[in-house]
């Protein structure tokens, strides 16, 4: 344990490819560092049914530039902090300008990872899509279809009238 | 709240992408953008279904954008009205500390500003109280579809914990999309409707605002009463010029010339409207016998029962209408020294629509008989006996208090089949040093688990001479411990404060001379406008533009020990000055003062906790906004303490501009005189208002979803003053403004 630099583990991707990481690296997912302590021997395998390969090299990359920071508080959804600013950081906002495609996936896996920090990054990503938007707008970026009647819709819009503008 | 949410179904989607890429290496950048053709084209719009990630990117949007999202589609407006979304946005803008408090029940109180964490803070109110209904389904469309369906796992348990009442139960469609962790993230507080309402209290939003005109009064003899009493300053005049009662349905008012409690609806919804006024529901006279066309018992004072009642029949009403249902509890009391507890509630009308129902509870038999009005056309005669003045009320606890300050505590029992029972008398407590106008305030003290407490805290504000002609207020605090049959108990007299200097310095004895003497904050004229006290705070408003803030200390232990150490007292505040006009009225609860001005303004004040600056003296800016339907958010930011009239000087923001050397004379005579007197001199007489077109506010009251005010134009009141027209004019329109539409 003492000897971080040794200490590696291998992940195995849902296409069968193994990769082998730094324990430090990997230990940002917080369900691979529950697996690694509920598995003492050191070159187990783990699997991780599902994440792609090309996804994890992705999540990796950022589990990599982060290795350092400090790890977040187990009951990090209850610090209100963290979500009170939807700034990324500049690196991330680097590292997340990716397509759709990738933004999903890697979403997806820091879920399913538990990487809280990725997690927050993708989701503040999409946040900050939908900020600013008007329902309509909405609508045409996602594609998604209006089940709502117009009376609806006015009394929505009546009802919200207090948050405009702020 | 670490509790662990069920996680998102581990997403298919992704594991299906297999795609036989050729990264080895980790580090390596895999350029995945454009790399393989695409089958299975995810995109951002695959993320929503899955709700936890959802939820945790809604949580990164502001109130304004979720609303937006509301209009998207069904499933997009059911995933922003998420409750804890909601709660967290409420929280994070009004992290007031009683309320956290009050919310979460925890132990550990929040960041204690007293000097003693046991106690720590006074509690100002419950939050979900009687304004915050069973969650209703009326209150967004969204919630009414199938989505709402939810709401039936609330059960009775959450009813009695949080005092919202009951889940509503709507149509019984089955949910399309099963909830995330449901009982975890609803707690049965509608808390977007609470960010709703108080985002449009802080920005002073009233979302409607109706008037109501007053019924006459009986006679136009009887009109002129009042303001041959105000013109003679022996008399004690009316003590209020119309007494009002709040609820969350309904409005209760009563003329001081009048034996007659008119009810009208609170609610200003367009289905309830009458020529564009709420229709008003009736007329509720006194108990048979006791009034005559000759000898009115006229009422004395009325008021609300503080307490949240449930109401007991649920299907009578849709649920549109559920805060319709709640009843109310209402004590008026006569001229007679009688009074009566009735209870009001809406009924369905079979014809259609709702009519109001009412029964007499319990009642307290008349003293003595009321006035004949034909000898008082003749010559004045003071009022017989002693008229309760001021009440307050939570059930089964009434506190009622006389013009000559006799403070009574009652007790009182539900009716036994038809029969109205009789109130029970505890205590009756008198005060020779206390002066009008003063306030009531009682409050169940609030025991860790559960919400039924028998022990409850009354306190009377009132105002004390000042040398020289002016008023200050002083606090005098009761206990009222009832036993486990909640009929009868002990009245004890708990600590009495005035306004002084914070404690710490009293301790400090060494004769140092010249003493430094803080001066005593009141405020001058012959009378003081209002006080109002909340628990925590306390407000005094006088004849002039100002008002002026009071912190309470924090209460001993019930009851007291027999030798008090050495009593805390009233510490002065903040002055709150805004109104361009004299102060009318006044009122304060939870921490929220609303006043109204002969200007026409109605000002909300938020007083907030503050911290204890290093010289003792409170330092804190406030902030205030005006009434106006559409209002918006502008806070007025001032220093504490007392300020110099804003006209005082206009030259010397030229000389802050350019003053780097020396200060001007004049701000260091007006910081002098800051702090040589209670208040800064009068430099000349307040605003004229005789060129103001707006009505003067004569009297407010407000609760949690509304303000109340009272108007009476000048120009009417000078008719009837001088000729008493007999075409009885609506001289006096009550003003609704509603902060929840």
């Amino acid at each position: 344990m003492s000897t971080e630099k040794k200490d590696t583990v291998i992940l195995q991707t849902s296409d069968e490819e193994q990769f082998t990481v730094e324990k430090k690296v990997a230990e940002r997912s917080s369900l691979i560092k529950s697996m690694l302590e509920d598995l003492p021997t050191q070159e187990a395998i783990i699997p991780l049914p599902n994440v792609s390969s090309s996804v994890l090299s992705k999540v990796l990359e950022y589990c990599d530039h982060h290795k350092n920071d400090p790890l977040p508080p187990p009951d990090a959804d209850a610090d209100d902090s963290r979500r009170k600013t939807s700034d990324i950081g500049e690196w991330d906002a680097k590292f997340i300008q990716v397509d759709q495609e990738m933004l999903f996936e890697i979403i997806l896996a820091s879920n399913y990872l538990d990487i809280k920090p990725l997690l927050d990054v993708g989701c503040k990503t999409v946040a900050n899509m939908i900020k600013g938007k008007t329902p309509e707008q909405i609508r045409t970026l996602f594609n998604i279809t209006n089940d709502f009647t117009a009376e609806e819709e006015e009394q929505i819009r009546k009802e919200n009238e207090w948050a405009e503008d702020r | 709240m670490s509790l662990k949410r069920p996680r998102s179904p581990s997403p298919t989607p992704s594991s299906s992408s297999h795609r036989p890429t050729p990264t080895l290496e980790p580090q390596q950048h895999a350029s995945s953008s454009g790399q393989s053709p695409k089958r299975d084209t995810h995109t951002i719009s695959d993320l929503f279904p899955y709700q936890e990630i959802f939820l945790r990117i809604l949580s990164f949007l502001s109130p304004t954008d979720l609303t937006v999202l509301q209009g998207v589609n069904k499933y997009w407006a059911k995933m922003s009205l998420d409750p804890q979304l909601w709660k967290r946005l409420y929280l994070s803008r009004y992290p007031h500390p009683h309320q956290s408090r009050l919310i979460y029940k925890t132990q550990k109180t929040a960041p204690s500003i007293s000097s003693t964490p046991q106690i720590s803070l006074r509690p100002i109110a419950r939050l979900p109280s009687r304004a915050f209904p069973p969650p209703s389904s009326s209150r967004s469309p969204s919630l009414a579809g199938p989505s709402s369906s939810p709401l039936h796992g609330k059960t009775v348990s959450s009813r009695r914990v949080d005092g919202t009442g009951k889940a509503v139960v709507m149509d019984g469609r089955p949910e399309d999309v099963p909830e995330v962790g449901y009982g975890v993230r609803n707690d049965g507080v509608d808390w977007k409707m609470m960010l709703r309402l108080g985002t449009n209290w802080s920005n002073g939003n009233a979302l409607s605002s109706t008037s109501i005109p007053l019924p006459p009064s009986p006679s136009p003899s009887l009109i002129s009463a009042p303001v041959a009493i105000a013109d003679r300053p022996d008399r004690p005049p009316p003590y209020s010029e119309q007494h009002i009662a709040l609820f969350p349905s309904f409005i209760f008012t009563s003329n001081p010339n009048s034996p007659l409690v008119h009810v009208h609806r609170s609610s200003t919804s367009q289905e309830h409207m009458i020529n564009g006024a709420p229709s008003t529901l009736g007329i509720i006279p006194p108990p048979p016998g006791w009034s005559s066309p000759h000898r009115p018992d006229n009422v004395t004072a009325i008021c609300a029962d503080q307490s949240v009642v449930f109401p007991e029949d649920e299907g009578s009403l849709d649920a549109a209408n559920a805060k319709l249902a709640l009843p109310a509890r209402l004590i008026v009391f006569y001229q007679s020294g009688g009074f009566v507890l009735l209870r009001v509630r809406l009924v369905a009308d079979p014809v259609g629509g709702h009519r109001m129902s009412w029964v007499r509870e319990s009642i307290h038999p008349p003293q003595h008989r009321p006035n004949s009005i034909r000898r008082r056309a003749t010559h004045y005669t003071p009022l017989n006996g002693d008229p309760v003045v001021l009440a307050s009320m939570h059930y089964p606890v009434l506190l009622t208090c006389t013009l000559a300050f006799h403070l009574s505590v009652y007790t009182l029992a539900p009716p036994t089949g038809e029969q109205p029972t009789k109130p029970k008398h505890l205590s009756t407590l008198h005060s020779d040093v206390s002066f009008h106008p003063a306030a009531l305030s009682l409050l169940p003290v609030a025991t860790n688990d559960t919400n039924e407490s028998n022990q409850y805290r009354a306190a009377l504000t009132y105002c004390t001479p000042l040398y020289p002609a002016s008023w200050t207020v002083a606090v005098q605090e009761f206990g009222v411990d009832l036993d486990q049959q909640q009929s009868s108990g002990d009245v004890w007299r708990g600590d009495c404060w005035n306004v002084g200097v914070s404690g710490k310095e009293d301790s400090d004895d060494r004769l140092v001379w010249p003493r430094k003497v803080r001066p005593i904050v009141g405020v001058r004229g012959d009378r003081a406008v209002g006080v109002g006290m909340d628990g925590r705070w306390c407000v005094l408003a006088g004849e002039d533009n100002q008002i002026e803030v009071y912190s309470l200390p924090t209460p001993s232990p019930s009851p007291p020990p027999s030798t008090p150490a050495k009593p805390a007292s009233i510490v002065h505040s903040q002055t709150l000055l805004a109104h361009s006009a004299a102060v009318t009225s006044i009122s304060l609860s939870s921490g929220r003062c609303v006043s109204g001005g002969k200007d026409g303004r109605v000002l909300v004040w938020e007083l907030d906790e503050d911290e204890e600056e290093e010289d003792g003296r409170m330092g804190r800016t406030v902030g205030y906004v005006e009434v106006k339907p559409g209002g918006r958010r502008e806070i007025w930011r001032g220093a504490a303490g007392p300020l110099p009239p804003e006209n005082y000087n206009d030259n010397d923001n030229d000389n802050d501009i350019e003053g780097i050397a020396l200060p001007h004379p004049a701000s260091i005579s007006n910081a002098a005189r800051s702090l040589f007197l209670p208040r800064p001199p009068r430099l000349g007489p307040p605003t004229p208002t005789e060129d103001r077109q707006q009505d003067g506010i004569r009297q407010l009251a407000f609760d949690e979803e509304k303000i109340v005010g009272l108007i009476r134009t000048e120009k009417r009141e000078g008719i009837i003053r001088a000729g008493g027209s007999d075409k009885t004019p609506v001289d006096e329109i009550m003003k609704v403004w509603s902060f929840n539409g």
